[in-house]
């Protein structure tokens, strides 16, 4: 692979129409694809994850006119075989000083964490849940409420008022967190930027 | 969602690290494409993040989580953002619970009979509530906020930063992990003073242990604001017990 291929319109439209022939298909599916990738960075401990799937999906599409002509199977599996290569490589590559850098930063980034220092996630989550719609609110904090036992019983109750599976609660849950968690990562840049 | 309870587990030990290369891969290749198995990882993440923040890890999966899940600052991120939620949630309740009383004192001034049946149901409540209260004197706390010390060889008169907790907890108690300075074996057992700045010491009751940490508990009630430091005391091995050097230091806001 040339280090130095950038990733050009053409071969990223043909990656695209590898995808899927309908182009918004194949934009949700591209997206879909780097978000997956990312995750299986994370879960290996990479710091660099965002880039090391760009470059997984770089390594694609300087290949697209090989892979589009000869791979029969769903492209998310070939995306993985590229993937454990630019893994393999990142971890040769990877020096001992970035290592050490690494360790250090997140050591103290541990113990920050360990602190149970939220105060100004605190006040954030504050203002956002004042965003959420009352049925949201209602939601998500009922269900966060209890704990052990008393938590299982009280998502049966709330599944069963809302007329769902407590599965669909945990769902809508999810859903309502992941928004107010990014309201709160915003509220928290704001604040930063504001102290500037 | 279609995730069964086996995929629920691979994914549980997928964030904590705990799978074979092999299994690691097919758990991989799943997240890449079924949209359904990665959405229950997404689901997994915040809820293993809940059990870490409220103590329900045991301690081999808190050992696994500090040191495989929040390696990346995106899921400590994610980590404070799940205690400011906790917290939220559970001062939301005790506040419904305060606002629920004067809706009884009402209904009773409105209904006279009502204190006739009330003190005969609140006789045999008495009598219920003292051989529960009995009963359950010893029965452990349901809500924890946790912190995780290490052992702090300098006097806090050298100001040595020591970890916040603050009031309200907003659970029935703090769970306290020590490190272990250097592993022990299993066997040795742990004793645990905590000290109060007052001067005021009290016995802490060693909850859990493994070589690496073991774990205390300390009711919320019993929480002041002010700074604490915690003494350990190591049975084991032929020497006796050895009081360890150092102390693990919490300030208490």
């Amino acid at each position: 692979m040339n280090k130095e291929w950038a990733l050009t319109q053409d071969a990223f439209d043909r990656l695209l129409d590898w995808l899927d022939a309908d182009r918004i298909r194949a934009g949700i599916r591209y997206e879909e694809i780097r978000r997956r990738l990312i995750k299986v960075f994370i879960g290996r401990g990479c710091m660099a994850a965002e880039d090391l799937a760009d470059e997984t999906i770089n390594r694609v599409a300087a290949r697209i006119g090989n892979v589009a002509r000869d791979y029969e199977g769903d492209p998310a599996s070939y995306f993985y075989g590229v993937c454990q290569n630019v893994h393999f490589e990142y971890l040769r590559k990877k020096d001992v000083l970035e290592t050490r850098e690494f360790a250090a930063i997140n050591s103290v980034t541990l113990r920050t964490n360990l602190a149970d220092d939220c105060e100004p996630e605190y006040q954030c989550l504050d203002a956002c849940l004042g965003h959420l719609s009352n049925k949201n609110r209602d939601l998500v904090l009922r269900y966060y409420q209890e704990d052990k036992q008393a938590k299982i019983d009280q998502r049966k109750l709330q599944a069963k008022e809302l007329g769902i599976a407590v599965n669909a609660l945990r769902i809508r849950a999810y859903r309502i967190r992941l928004q107010l968690e990014r309201c709160v990562l915003d509220c928290l840049k704001n604040d930063v930027a504001r102290m500037k | 969602m279609t995730a069964t309870p086996e995929i629920q587990d691979q994914i549980k030990r997928y964030l904590l690290g705990e799978l074979d290369d092999g299994t690691r891969a097919q758990v991989e290749q799943k997240l890449l494409s079924d949209g359904e198995v990665f959405e229950e990882l997404l689901v997994a993440e915040d809820e293993i993040i809940d059990d870490y923040a409220s103590g329900r890890l045991d301690l081999e999966e808190r050992a696994d989580f500090e040191a495989h899940f929040l390696a990346t600052p995106d899921r400590q991120q994610k980590l404070r953002f799940a205690r400011a939620l906790h917290r939220h949630a559970m001062t939301l309740a005790n506040e419904l619970e305060t606002v629920k009383r004067p809706v009884i004192r009402s209904l009773w001034s409105s209904r006279p009979w009502l204190s006739w049946a009330a003190t005969t149901v609140a006789v045999l409540a008495l009598i219920v509530g003292t051989v529960w209260y009995l009963r359950s004197r010893t029965t452990s706390p349901k809500t924890f906020a946790t912190l995780t010390l290490t052992i702090n060889q300098s006097t806090r008169a050298e100001g040595v930063p020591a970890a916040t907790v603050k009031l309200p907890l907003g659970a029935d108690a703090l769970k306290i992990f020590l490190k272990l300075p250097g592993s022990a074996p299993p066997t040795f057992r742990y004793r645990v003073v905590l000290e109060a700045d007052d001067g005021e010491t009290r016995p802490l009751e060693v909850v859990d242990q493994n070589g690496e940490s073991i774990a205390v508990l300390v009711p919320a009630t019993q929480l002041k604001r002010e700074q604490y430091a915690l003494t350990l005391f190591r049975t084991g091995g032929d020497s006796g017990e050895q009081r360890l050097p150092g102390r693990y230091l919490f300030t208490v806001e």
